[in-house]
């Protein structure tokens, strides 16, 4: 090898320039080309994972309903939205809290029990065994239920103007509860009642406000790691970030447990700004994803006035 | 795992070691009593900068050295009598002069080289091979050095710049195109020691990560050590990038100005009497005033750095040294100029370092070199009209530093040293919800022995005791051993072998585009260590070529990653008085696992002749096992790149077309350099969802994607991590420059172009979805990374 590259390094003395001439374009039009083009990409081998998914709150003071059994699907391929909830005929689905069955809705395409009445500072462990790409699989999670105290004091918090600094709910917390979301979400979200003039983006046209109204429709607050044993109250500011419509707004706080709090934070943002993914933090032994909370629910309204 | 506790013991026996060092050079110096030493400085003719890493020889013979940081070289046990003095430094003509040498000596030599490209129409040597083969063993294994003229001429990315110039070399890859921050032989970028004259910086980036602080015309030299490093280096688990800066010209003054499409620079060196001189350099970026003024919500940014260098020969025997490293980064961005309530982001951050060196020659053998130095690094992030957002950073590291050589004999030396480190590190944010408090003072006690001994001419031994204890809210004591062995297997050829264990104390937390937060080692965050093993093989190929090979093996314990799930897990500490919580701990910000890198790395260079640079190929793997990630499962980390290939080429446009690839350097009054720079790599790992889930964020948002066709409850599932490997990465990057020579000054406009083939290399992918007749269709784009990017600017020499 060593002897290739002193002849190499006598190139010239041999060849000419000419030689020369020729080796070093061809070498740059090949440093170029090798340096072009769209680099291929192909993400279909991804591997893909039949799981159990999840959507289940239990609500203290409330009977256990609105439990969402569901399937997950693999990445770029069209998803059958007919075949998204696991039902029992089809998906051969048992499932249980703390051992007493669950029944299915056809209507809503949830599970529920009536038995069960949700009690404060309690545990319940859901149970569910599923046929999904012909796997039988199975998962349990458990959460423990916040203590009673949670509530929004000022459930009517008046009109405002836009940007008023003056917005702000007031809640008493569940004591050892230390994680609170709330959902702030306009009883109207159209291109009519969107604040054109607001202090972000008051170039918007009602055609880009339509093409991302969900986005500028829900929104919400989270209140975490606060003294819930002191017994004071807490102001939460409603920001001028969060309400992008004129009219009424309905705010829903949730006192949440360790996995609601786990799932809200993690599940949603596992994509890094650089692109990359890492884990949620999703509580389920076996094989389910997605969230099994238990929370107390109180609501507010306010209006936001031209 | 070679963690260990310090004890009573083990102090004791660095003690006993070093007694027993100091009695084996004592004895061995008293039987060269009948010999003389030469010792001396070589400088650069032309400015009277000190140079590093000259090799002065008796022609001949082995019997030689190299010139140190200070420029300073002692050769020992000459025999008395006439002889040729040879001395060479790449780029300068070879010096020889007879020389007498009397019993004992100790007379000081000045010795000044010629830059080759000085003397215009002459045609000029090549280096010798014996310079070229001694070169290349006297460097440390591992090692690389770049000039000031070496990184300028690997072609710009906007603006010259030191990381992204060593991108360029083989074992050290950035992440992206938009960060210049290096990962080095599987490390990460918190692992690298960076030194400006010899104080640490922990920032060395601008803008968003995009460049580096280092301004390139401020710069003398740059050593690289991507692993084995000795003792006299330590904190860091990967690598040292040891930067020196101009000296100052003190012959005459010197300027040069750059000009470039978004910043403006300026170096100056003034000589100080006949005894020094003061070297200055500014640069400013200055879109603020041009981009950001026409342009609509183009954010109103500027960076700025400089450094001023005051070097000062007291004496024969005594050299001070002043300096001073500073950099700015200043953004203010108000999302809707035209409103005045709209939230305006505020963000500046920036380094101040400021160093005294004093440098003094006890007889000819002993040399001491004493620093004091002060780095400091803020940053402050604030949000205004929106709601109560700062948050603040901040370093300051105080250095008191000893560092003694003592030259026994011509093949002994004794380095030793200690140093004190007082760091500080706060991290304050405040919002409207909470707080974080952090403050990490820490104290750090070093000391180190190095024995370089040559028992016969073809090998060298170095073995090296380095201790450590750090002091934070817990004492971490650690006496790590290093060891270096060479061996000249002929005379062009040489092996070369070290291992060490290495420990580290601070952390970073690094941000896309914002700076990292380090935090110490203490109660929750163990320090890390890491051993290398290296093996390298040096070859000179005729005149022309230099060829190293290094296969290595390193393993890490207690290293850490970022917990991304930190807001989910972290513990208040306690709670301000309307009870939202206020963080003061360091608790479950990192995930801790272990892990190794191993690979073999080629590199075959061209520094002499009209057409210079080099070709390299790394082969390599890196492997992490965290307990809390991939299920506790081996994974393969982002920076892992299975192979890369880097070519560099500098020459005159003649020249390299036509083949003079070997022929001397020669001057002429005008001329059309190249410059090219191509690296590709193997794609880097990412993880990527392996399905797709529907699932609210909230209970209350059960009508969202009811409006329209988005499905804002889509979640994504991540699949094993970093187990799907982004597509290759290859660029070409081209500076054509021409350079025109007025005799009294010269102007060098340029033409840069960064990706000249405007390949599309993928950052990472994008996922969204929407639903369409009962059908979820989901979509899968990549992100890419910068396209086709030229720029110009001119470079002005007087």
């Amino acid at each position: 090898m060593f002897s290739l590259l002193r002849k190499f390094g006598n190139l010239t003395d041999k060849f000419g320039r000419l030689r020369a001439l020729s080796i070093s374009i061809a070498a740059f039009v090949g440093l170029v080309l090798s340096g072009c083009g769209q680099s291929g990409m192909n993400i279909d081998n991804a591997p893909y994972v039949p799981k159990i998914v999840v959507e289940g709150y239990l609500y203290c003071g409330e009977s256990v309903g609105g439990i969402k059994l569901m399937r997950n699907f693999p990445i770029g391929v069209p998803v059958d939205t007919s075949t998204l909830y696991l039902t029992p005929s089809a998906d051969d689905v048992q499932a249980t809290i703390n051992g007493i069955s669950l029944s299915f809705d056809p209507t809503t395409l949830t599970y529920f029990s009536k038995q069960i009445n949700v009690g404060y500072g309690q545990t319940y462990t859901l149970d569910v065994s599923a046929d999904v790409d012909g796997s039988k699989l199975h998962t349990t999670s458990t959460t423990t239920t916040p203590l009673e105290g949670f509530r929004i004091i000022n459930k009517n918090m008046g009109s405002f103007t836009y940007n008023s600094a003056l917005m702000s709910l007031t809640f008493l917390p569940s004591p050892g509860t230390d994680f609170y979301a709330f959902s702030i979400v306009p009883d109207t979200a159209t291109t009519a009642n969107f604040i054109y003039n607001n202090v972000f983006r008051n170039k918007l046209d009602s055609a880009d406000v339509a093409k991302n109204l969900n986005d500028y429709e829900f929104n919400g607050a989270i209140e975490e790691g606060i003294n819930s044993n002191a017994g004071t109250a807490f102001a939460l500011p409603i920001r001028s970030d969060e309400t992008w419509f004129y009219g009424k707004y309905t705010v829903v706080g949730y006192a949440g447990d360790s996995n609601f709090k786990d799932y809200v934070l993690t599940a949603p943002s596992v994509q890094e700004p650089d692109g990359n993914f890492h884990e949620p933090i999703l509580i389920f032994k076996g094989d389910g994803i997605g969230v099994f909370a238990s929370a107390i629910a109180d609501t507010a309204t306010f209006t936001i006035t031209r | 795992m070679r963690r260990s506790r310090a004890t009573t013991h083990s102090i004791t026996s660095l003690g006993e070691v070093l007694i027993i060092c100091l009695t084996l050079v004592s004895s061995l110096s008293a039987q060269q009593e009948k010999r003389a030493t030469v010792s001396g400085f070589v400088y650069d003719k032309s400015t009277g900068e000190t140079l590093i890493g000259a090799t002065v020889f008796f022609k001949g013979t082995r019997l030689g050295s190299m010139t140190n940081n200070n420029g300073y070289f002692v050769i020992s046990d000459v025999p008395v009598g006439e002889d040729t003095l040879d001395v060479s430094y790449l780029g300068y003509d070879r010096f020889m002069k007879r020389i007498s040498v009397r019993p004992g000596g100790g007379r000081l030599l000045k010795i000044s080289l010629i830059p080759k490209a000085y003397t215009i129409g002459e045609v000029l040597v090549t280096a010798d091979s014996l310079s070229m083969a001694e070169r290349a063993f006297k460097r440390p294994i591992s090692t690389l050095e770049l000039s000031q003229s070496q990184v300028n001429a690997i072609p710009k990315f906007i603006e010259p710049d030191l990381l992204r110039a060593l991108e360029s070399l083989p074992g050290i890859t950035p992440i992206s195109d938009f960060s210049s921050a290096l990962y080095i032989r599987g490390g990460t970028p918190d692992q690298n020691l960076y030194l400006i004259d010899g104080a640490e910086i922990y920032e060395p980036e601008h803008a968003f990560g995009i460049f580096s602080t280092f301004n390139t015309d401020a710069i003398k030299r740059v050593m690289v050590s991507k692993g084995g490093f000795g003792a006299q280096y330590g904190d860091r688990l990967s690598s040292v990038i040891d930067v020196t800066e101009l000296d100052g010209n003190t012959k005459k003054l010197e300027a040069n100005a750059n000009i470039s499409l978004i910043a403006a620079s300026a170096t100056v060196q003034v000589p100080v009497s006949s005894f020094g001189s003061i070297a200055g350099s500014f640069r400013r970026t200055y879109i603020d005033q041009t981009y950001a003024k026409f342009i609509k919500d183009f954010p109103n940014y500027y960076f700025d750095d400089g450094n001023l260098t005051g070097k000062f020969q007291l004496d024969d025997r005594d050299n001070l040294t002043l300096s001073y490293f500073g950099s700015e980064d200043n953004l203010n961005y108000q999302f809707d100029k035209s409103s005045a309530q709209s939230p305006i982001l505020n963000y500046n951050w920036g380094n101040n370092v400021a160093s005294i060196k004093w440098d003094h020659i006890f007889g000819s053998k002993l040399l001491s070199d004493f620093l004091g130095s002060y780095s400091g690094f803020v940053s402050n992030f604030g949000l205004e009209n929106l709601q109560a957002f700062n948050e603040r950073n901040t370093i300051s590291n105080y250095t008191l530093s000893e560092s003694l050589r003592y030259y026994a004999s011509n093949n002994t030396t004794l380095r030793f040293g200690a140093a004190y480190q007082k760091v500080g590190i706060t991290y304050n944010l405040s919002t409207s919800d909470g707080a974080i408090n952090f403050d990490g003072p820490t104290h750090k006690i070093t000391g180190y022995a190095i024995l370089s001994w040559q028992p016969d001419p073809l090998w060298d031994i170095e073995a090296g005791l380095r201790f450590e204890q750090f002091n934070s809210d817990k004492t971490f004591t650690h006496i790590d051993p290093r060891v270096a062995v060479k061996y000249r297997l002929s005379g062009t050829s040489s092996l070369k072998f070290a291992t060490g264990i290495y420990h580290q104390y601070m952390d970073s937390v690094d941000r896309l585009f914002f700076a990292s937060i380090w935090l110490p080692a203490g109660k929750y965050i163990d320090n890390s260590a890491a051993t290398h093993f290296i093996l390298g093989y040096d070859k000179q190929l005729g005149n022309i070529f230099e060829l190293e090979a290094n296969a290595y093996y390193k393993s890490y314990s207690n290293i850490d990653i970022y917990n991304q799930n930190l807001g989910a897990q972290a513990v208040p500490s306690y709670y301000l008085p309307n009870g939202n919580p206020v963080y003061t701990s360091d608790q479950n910000v990192f995930l801790n696992g272990n892990g190794k890198s191993f690979g073999l790395e080629l590199l075959l260079r061209k520094d002499e002749g009209a057409v210079t640079g080099w070709v390299g190929y790394a082969l390599s793997r890196t492997e992490y096992t965290f307990p809390a990630i991939n299920q506790g499962n081996m994974f393969i980390p982002r920076q892992d790149r299975t192979s890369v290939i880097n070519l560099v080429l500098n020459g005159d446009i003649g020249d390299i077309l036509t083949g003079k690839w070997n022929e001397p350097v020669r001057k002429t009054a005008s001329s059309w350099l190249l410059g090219l720079n191509f690296i590709f790599t193997t794609g880097q790992p990412i993880t990527v969802p392996a399905s797709v889930y529907f699932v609210n964020t909230l209970p209350a948002w059960d009508s969202y994607g009811s409006a329209n066709q988005n499905l804002p409850n889509y979640q994504l599932y991540p699949g094993p991590i970093d187990n799907y490997r982004l597509p290759d990465y290859a660029r070409l990057d081209l500076s054509i420059t021409w350079k025109r020579d007025y005799g009294t000054w010269s102007l060098a406009p340029y033409l840069q172009i960064f990706n000249l083939g405007n390949r599309k290399n993928v950052w990472f992918i994008r996922y969204s979805s929407k639903s369409s007749n009962g059908e979820i269709v989901q979509n899968v784009k990549p992100v890419y990374m910068l396209p086709f990017l030229p720029s110009i600017g001119v470079t002005i020499k007087f």
